[in-house]
């Protein structure tokens, strides 16, 4: 069994690190869904802190928070050693070096990487750390296990960069499969690609905004996901305000206020249009996430907002 | 031939960047500066509200004023891509198209994420170079990778000519062997470890990829100019950063992070700090209960975030804060007397010295 695999992505400064956040509380609930691992592409390990896991690293680490939920921050050098060595020494005996030891194994990889024009190589060469990123999701999702046991991740979380980086982690992966003519990375990308692909093991969610740009954003986002196999199922819409009904009796607040319920409520309204208007260019197996705005305390949201997010999935 | 100042809007999504660069370009323009704000993605509402129907890559006059100030918007089409560099630079057609179809050009492209930051940065130089304009009010993407546009052309000359792949280049030209890539590497007595690296791509991978590299070697010296102009104009004194907030401490932590990202990224500044669509200031009237208590209780969190931000903002000495009360625009009613009336309440406040007139000559 391989572990579930989710996408958390979506524009810039729409909530995607709290929504990975709340999205892995909520399914922690299920004691079925654990272990859970938290991956944070972005390199800031919002994510990761949110859930308790303090100062994430490439190494995998428990949450203090909450049991059975691990997470770590996966960078591209890192990552693309970890992909050089499985390319090379491959668990099986079909290896490229059949039976190296476990010291020329570590002898062969650290005189290759600390090469500092290998190091550069690695940086420049179009399309390898994304790679290498995803091949290290994709290891965790298919092999990978808590940390010294051999007990498998049933869910792996990603908090994965906003739309154009999102977009460029797979189209780097694709163009690898027909750039490379021949060897190791070839075969390996035309795997992982084709295992992030299928939607039995994926899920993307794409989080977006009540308003006009956003939305349209989103929905470009989904069809360029599309036109590389993808099914983005999830649209998450974030910070909807609430309604209300203003049946006061004339008031004597000061106008200031009284202005800003005029606008207030304008605002909603274009939110529901546009709300209206995303869920009428989805097709019938999307899902329409509808989040409202929390901005209380850190901790007390995101319980709050693992509990819409359960809601909604069920 | 004048001198521009530059200032650069930088934001997350959602706290009114775009519009608020309308707003400043046009104020600055009533008070007698010939302004140009560069957009990448405006709203359609907006767009309207600017008499913009159009997509254009030009500067298009939007208003001129009494005081003879006029106000330009400029939008920066993203879907431009690397080839329309290609094409323009190269000027060949034949050796362009050579390029754009070799096997190793979309992932190349699709590498250079921060290619469309870049063509960005080069429309930026034009305008300096103009020498039109006293003002040009940029609007960045809204995200922390809002910044990679000012990091592109050093991925791309890293890329196409300091960097290590042209290093490896000289090496496959056979009569250069003995200085390049490989003979750094057999030298340094790594041929095995790298034989195996080799073996990991794929034998022709190098082959092909330097063939490309060559072939875009006109590339160069427009990329290295562009780099190096628009990096000297950032990090000069004739630039400024407004960083936008919404009124809230998460909001803020993301300008802080971005703000040092900036920094590393060696520009000087100065660093101002607008604090957009604020609420009142006087407490939220009780009687905002009877309209719904979920209303109301968001209302007052959004309050008491504000309010504690606010707080502190004032012990933070390094940011100029400006403070905007909400609702200075309103999105469903947004035309240009809204927007000018936004602007103004940035400039009354923006330092009298920082809209002298840059004079001639004095410019890096």
């Amino acid at each position: 069994m391989t572990a579930k695999l989710h996408f958390v992505s979506g524009k810039g400064g729409t909530g995607k690190s709290t929504f990975a956040a709340a999205l892995t509380m909520a399914l922690a609930k299920d004691p079925r869904n654990l272990p859970i691992l938290t991956i944070d592409v972005q390199g800031s390990g919002q994510c990761a802190s949110l859930l308790g896991i303090e100062n994430p690293q490439y190494q995998i680490r428990p949450s203090i928070k909450i049991n059975q939920v691990w997470g770590c921050k996966i960078m591209p050098q890192e990552s693309f050693q970890e992909y050089f060595t499985r390319a090379l020494f491959p668990g099986s005996g079909s290896s490229m070096l059949g039976e190296a030891t476990a010291g020329i194994r570590e002898k062969i990889v650290s005189g290759v990487f600390s090469n500092s024009i290998v190091k550069s190589f690695i940086e420049v060469c179009p399309g390898l750390e994304p790679s290498a990123m995803l091949g290290k999701i994709h290891f965790e999702c298919t092999e990978g296990s808590v940390p010294e046991t051999s007990t498998r991740w049933k869910h792996v979380i990603v908090d994965a960069p906003s739309t154009g980086h999102f977009l460029a982690l797979f189209s780097s992966i694709e163009a690898l499969t027909r750039v490379f003519s021949a060897g190791i990375i070839l075969r390996q990308s035309a795997e992982i690609f084709n295992f992030v692909k299928n939607g039995n093991n994926t899920e993307i969610y794409l989080m977006t905004l009540p308003s006009e740009l956003p939305a349209k954003e989103t929905l470009e986002l989904k069809a360029d996901l599309k036109q590389r196999g993808m099914n983005a199922r999830h649209i998450v819409v974030n910070r909807i305000r609430p309604n209300f009904e203003d049946s006061r009796a004339p008031q004597a607040e000061g106008s200031t206020w009284d202005e800003f319920l005029v606008v207030e409520k304008e605002i909603f309204t274009e939110e529901q249009e546009v709300i209206a208007d995303l869920q009428s260019k989805l097709s019938p197996t999307d899902r329409l996430m509808k989040l409202a705005e929390i901005q209380a305390e850190p901790d007390l949201s995101l319980v709050q907002l693992s509990d819409e997010i359960e809601k909604a999935l069920i | 031939m004048k001198k521009t100042r530059l200032v650069i809007f930088v934001g997350t999504g959602g706290v009114g960047k775009t519009t608020t660069a309308a707003s400043f370009g046009l104020a600055l323009a009533e008070a007698g500066y010939k302004t140009v704000t560069i957009t990448i993605d405006p709203a359609r509402r907006l767009a309207q509200a600017l008499g913009l129907e159009k997509l254009s890559n030009e500067a298009q006059l939007v208003k001129k004023f009494p005081s003879g100030g006029e106000f330009y918007a400029q939008w920066l089409d993203q879907k431009t891509a690397l080839s329309e560099l290609v094409r323009r630079t190269t000027k060949r057609e034949d050796l362009a198209k050579k390029i754009i179809e070799h096997r190793f050009f979309e992932i190349i492209e699709g590498h250079l994420g921060g290619i469309e930051e870049y063509l960005s940065l080069e429309k930026l130089l034009s305008i300096r170079e103009s020498g039109l304009f006293d003002f040009c009010v940029l609007d960045t993407a809204p995200s922390r990778h809002a910044l990679d546009f000012i990091d592109s052309p050093k991925h791309l000359i890293k890329f196409f000519d300091e960097g290590i792949l042209s290093r490896f280049v000289k090496s496959e030209d056979a009569s250069d062997s003995k200085k390049g890539f490989w003979s750094g590497l057999l030298k340094s007595g790594q041929e095995k470890a790298f034989g195996i690296f080799r073996g990991v791509f794929g034998s022709t991978f190098f082959t092909e990829l330097s063939e490309l590299l060559n072939l875009s070697r006109p590339l160069h010296q427009r990329l290295l100019q562009v780099a190096n102009g628009a990096h000297e104009w950032i990090q000069s004194s004739d630039t400024s950063v407004l960083m936008i907030s919404a009124p809230d401490s998460k909001s803020f932590r993301e300008i802080e992070l971005m703000t040092i990202d900036l920094r590393a990224r060696e520009l000087p500044g100065p660093y101002r700090l607008l604090i957009n669509r604020c609420l009142p200031r006087s407490p939220v009237p009780a009687s905002f209960k009877q309209l719904s208590v979920k209303f109301y209780d968001q209302i007052q969190a959004r309050w008491t975030a504000q309010n504690n931000l606010l707080e502190q903002i004032k012990s933070l000495s390094r940011w100029i804060p400006f403070v905007m009360t909400y609702p200075v625009v309103n999105p469903r009613k947004l035309d240009i007397s809204e927007l000018e009336k936004a602007g103004r309440e940035i400039l009354s406040q923006w330092p009298r010295v920082e809209l002298e007139k840059i004079p001639d000559g004095e410019q890096s």
